[in-house]
């Protein structure tokens, strides 16, 4: 009888073992309570972080979502700011197959340009399979449109939060054709900032 | 009793196992000095990583007005989750489990300054 117990318990001590890594691993990677990542909420609500690791310290009751973007190629991306301790604001944005970003600029995100964004892409370098443009437009700002390398210009969907993503046609992609910069209008449809990117993608 | 000490020494095994994988923590490792000038178009790499220590973010600080470019690097030279932008840019790729090195660029026309780092997590193959 003590035989079989000890048996048992040679098999049963390495599986439970096993298990506890599995879950030490999983929640590594960030399937668990992963300090490294920023939380988000639905469109226009709040989001509570109080703080987070990584040297990035949050300060509270200071993020904001700002939409759930379907792309046409990947994951949907999940964008949010939030302000940090040290004086810096920041653009996150999370996809839904668990890849993160974030841009932080001091002094907040319009201090310097009436628009946040960053450039995003799969492939290359040179030629791209995926490239997208996420951002959010100062307060002030009601309509801009997207500049692309061939000269022409789109008008950018705005959300209620003026958070936006922008994503390159597959057929532009092939073409070599890219965003190079933004044209923004204040209330009265006047145009307030002309901004380009110092380099095409 | 007995039942009972079985299952507290369940417990222990599970515990122990969770906190031998929790306790190996990213690292940070940086591949460019804190402060590095860069020439126009000038970029930095970090090393491949291996099945034992996979790159899990990469980062490049540096001031609001410069614009930089981070990319992960796979071992045929293909380019994955890049992004560019102004200040200071993170990214965390959705899937780190393939062999690739950190790289960092000043994407602009102008001299610009900063530090390009990255963050690595060990694997299972201690």
């Amino acid at each position: 009888m003590r035989d079989v117990t000890t048996v048992r318990l040679l098999f049963l001590i390495p599986l439970l073992a096993a298990v506890g890594v599995a879950v030490g691993v999983y929640s590594t990677k960030g399937g668990g309570a992963e300090p490294r990542s920023v939380p988000s909420a639905g469109d226009g609500g709040t989001v509570d972080v109080a703080a987070d690791a990584d040297g990035l310290a949050l300060v509270p009751g200071s993020a904001r979502a700002l939409g759930v973007f379907k792309l046409s190629r990947g994951p949907s991306l999940d964008l949010s700011e939030a302000d940090t301790q040290d004086g810096k604001s920041c653009l996150f944005e999370s996809s839904r197959d668990g890849g993160e970003g974030r841009m932080c600029l001091d002094g907040g995100l319009f201090a310097h340009r009436r628009i946040a964004f960053v450039v995003d892409s799969q492939g290359g370098p040179g030629r791209f399979t995926e490239l997208h443009v996420p951002g959010v437009v100062a307060p002030e700002i009601r309509m801009a449109e997207i500049l692309k390398t061939d000269g022409t210009s789109v008008p950018i969907d705005l959300t209620s939060t003026r958070a936006f993503v922008y994503e390159s046609p597959a057929s532009e992609l092939q073409q070599g054709v890219y965003p190079s910069g933004f044209r923004l209008y204040g209330p009265s449809g006047k145009l307030v900032e002309t901004v380009h990117f110092p380099v095409n993608p | 009793m007995r039942r009972a000490l079985t299952a507290l020494l369940c417990a222990a095994v599970v515990a122990a196992g969770y906190g031998v994988t929790r306790a190996a923590a990213d690292s940070v490792y940086g591949y460019t000095a804190p402060g590095t000038w860069f020439s126009p178009g000038a970029g930095y790499g970090s090393p491949y990583d291996s099945f034992c220590n996979r790159w899990v973010e990469n980062d490049f600080s540096k001031a609001w007005s410069y614009w930089g470019l981070i990319a992960f690097i796979d071992s045929g030279g293909g380019w994955h989750d890049t992004t560019q932008g102004y200040g200071w840019i993170y990214k965390a790729p959705s899937g780190s489990y393939f062999t690739k090195k950190l790289h960092c660029k000043n994407n602009s026309q102008t001299r610009i300054q900063g530090g390009c780092y990255g963050y690595q997590r060990p694997g299972q193959c201690a």
